[in-house]
């Protein structure tokens, strides 16, 4: 795990009798977007607590920034930023008078501030009360005040809940220019179209355990159906196997007229996690 | 050190101005001035009696200023520093503060900070109301912060042990009653015995001394004494629940 920003090696957690996080390895090099994907109650808010110094783990080791994260310190920390499920700004404050607050607090300048209300939409709401904002102007503003000093890591648990499609993509926008510019991310999300969008390499968690770990094209070539649909003229639809007798079939229905169109039926992540688990979101 | 004082400058900056914008506080700052003007209204008669008799002027004036002294720190610590920091609690604010690597020990600092300074100028304007002469003023705004140190220990113990504003409401009502006791000191004797070991018992203990004029180090010592255990209490108290609040689990 050399060169990784984050790792967990054999890392397990139980709550009194009930092992809720069994056994979790994985690393992620700097610069990465990792998605940590799972149905509700898989253990991905309990995986953040842990690497988040939270929650302690019962066994295994977790690296933070390349060193035991029993060894990482507050100045460590000032390179990390967290948006967790839970995460809530002031009601009485403005979202700019927020952001200003934790620019503060994270010792950076106010001019970072402007910027951040620009990515997220919110320029014409900064005077807004935080009690005064939707669910999805909290979000986005929960969202700026965790990016607010330019984490070299970044935890997003759920970022883009209760966002609507519109603010959804620019979140994704904003993720793919954190990528760029080098931020690691790890995102906890259930969304898979959103994993399949943003993330560089995805871990599917179920029941606290992770049950596949890669790329998600690989994930999504590691388990694509040896099969392709075929639509013709007077057969009606059907599928066809990848093997020397399925290409004799589409090569008779190619000389006959009959073939209309063929389909690679390849799986979405989502089919590909009910592949691995046997369970539906 | 640098950051801790940025972070602590920033938590005392938006923590006061989050006050003046709290309607909790508006009741904070009216309820113990409203009640030191109608003390006015309710102690008429000693008051007259007060103007020719030096004794009863003592006993007038040390009942006044108990009353400030108590009602400033108890409802300033009840209202303010364990409703806001249960309103943290609830609306998950002081976890959102602590993922941004801001200690539970820093937000406690400035929410005591800001509430110590809240405190004083309420007690301030209860003086102003009290109508004692302001020579007393250097003694009793000394003493309402040596105790309201306990008070807001306590109060911070009170407000981490709160889950919602709902259990602060619940909680807060025995620490301001148990301000409250050593103002009914002077008419009630059933107070009066258990008013000293009370948190604000030795202060109200040592502000009757001096009025009376009998304020020595052997008369002295045990309301310190008192006022000195409650500081420890709250303190071991604090570090106590504190540490528990660091971790989930």
């Amino acid at each position: 795990m050399t060169g990784a920003i984050l790792s967990m090696d054999a890392v397990s957690l139980s709550f009194k009798d009930k092992r809720v996080l069994d056994n979790l390895t994985f690393s992620i090099p700097r610069g990465q977007t990792f998605g940590f994907l799972g149905p509700s109650g898989a253990g991905k808010t309990t995986t953040i607590k842990l690497l988040t110094r939270q929650l302690a783990k019962d066994a295994g080791r977790i690296s933070l920034l390349g060193r035991p994260i029993e060894r990482a310190s507050a100045a460590d920390y000032e390179r990390i930023g967290i948006l967790s499920d839970t995460s809530a700004l002031y009601d009485r404050m403005s979202i700019a008078d927020n952001l200003r607050f934790y620019a503060r607090l994270r010792g950076v300048s106010h001019g970072r501030v402007p910027y951040l209300l620009e990515r997220m939409g919110l320029t014409d709401s900064a005077k807004t009360l935080i009690k005064n904002c939707s669910k999805g102007m909290r979000q986005r503003a929960a969202l700026a005040a965790s990016l607010v000093h330019q984490p070299e890591l970044l935890f997003l648990d759920e970022p883009t809940s209760g966002l609507d499609p519109a603010a959804r993509a620019e979140v994704h926008k904003m993720l793919g220019e954190l990528r760029d510019r080098g931020t690691t991310v790890f995102l906890t999300t259930h969304d898979m179209a959103e994993a399949e969008a943003v993330c560089d390499r995805v871990a599917i968690l179920n029941d606290g355990a992770i049950v596949a770990c890669d790329d998600p094209e690989e994930l999504k070539l590691r388990y694509a159906r040896n099969r392709v649909v075929i639509r013709t003229r007077t057969r009606g639809t059907f599928e066809v196997a990848k093997d020397a007798a399925g290409a004799d079939l589409i090569d008779d229905l190619m000389r006959a007229g009959e073939l209309v169109s063929i389909h690679s039926d390849e799986p979405n992540l989502e089919e590909v996690f009910l592949e691995v688990t046997g369970r539906e979101f | 050190m640098a950051a801790s004082l940025r972070k602590l400058g920033a938590l005392l900056d938006k923590d006061a101005r989050d006050l003046l914008k709290n309607p909790t506080m508006v009741v904070a700052v009216i309820l113990p001035a409203a009640m030191i003007l109608l003390y006015h209204f309710v102690y008429r008669e000693p008051l007259a009696v007060a103007d020719g008799d030096p004794a009863v002027r003592v006993l007038i004036d040390g009942l006044f200023l108990a009353s400030a002294l108590c009602l400033s720190v108890g409802m300033v610590v009840s209202m303010t520093l364990i409703y806001g920091i249960a309103e943290e609690k609830e609306k998950h604010t002081l976890r959102t503060l602590m993922l941004a690597n801001v200690s539970a020990g820093q937000v406690a600092l400035a929410k005591g900070i800001v509430c110590l300074a809240t405190t004083l100028v309420v007690g301030a304007l209860c003086f102003a109301l009290t109508g004692v002469g302001w020579g007393m003023f250097p003694a009793f705004i000394a003493l309402t912060a040596l105790g309201a140190v306990p008070v807001i220990l306590l109060g911070l113990v009170l407000g981490l042990a709160s889950r919602d504003q709902m259990t602060a409401g619940l909680y807060g009502t025995p620490i301001l009653l148990l301000c409250l006791v050593p103002m009914f000191a002077p008419i009630a004797p059933e107070a009066e015995a258990v008013a000293a070991y009370t948190p604000l018992g030795g202060v109200c203990e040592l502000l009757r001394l001096l009025l009376e004029g009998s304020l020595t180090p052997e008369a002295a010592a045990l309301p310190l004494a008192v006022t000195a255990a409650w500081i420890a209490v709250g303190a071991v108290a604090f570090k106590l629940l504190y540490r528990r609040l660091a971790q989930d689990n």
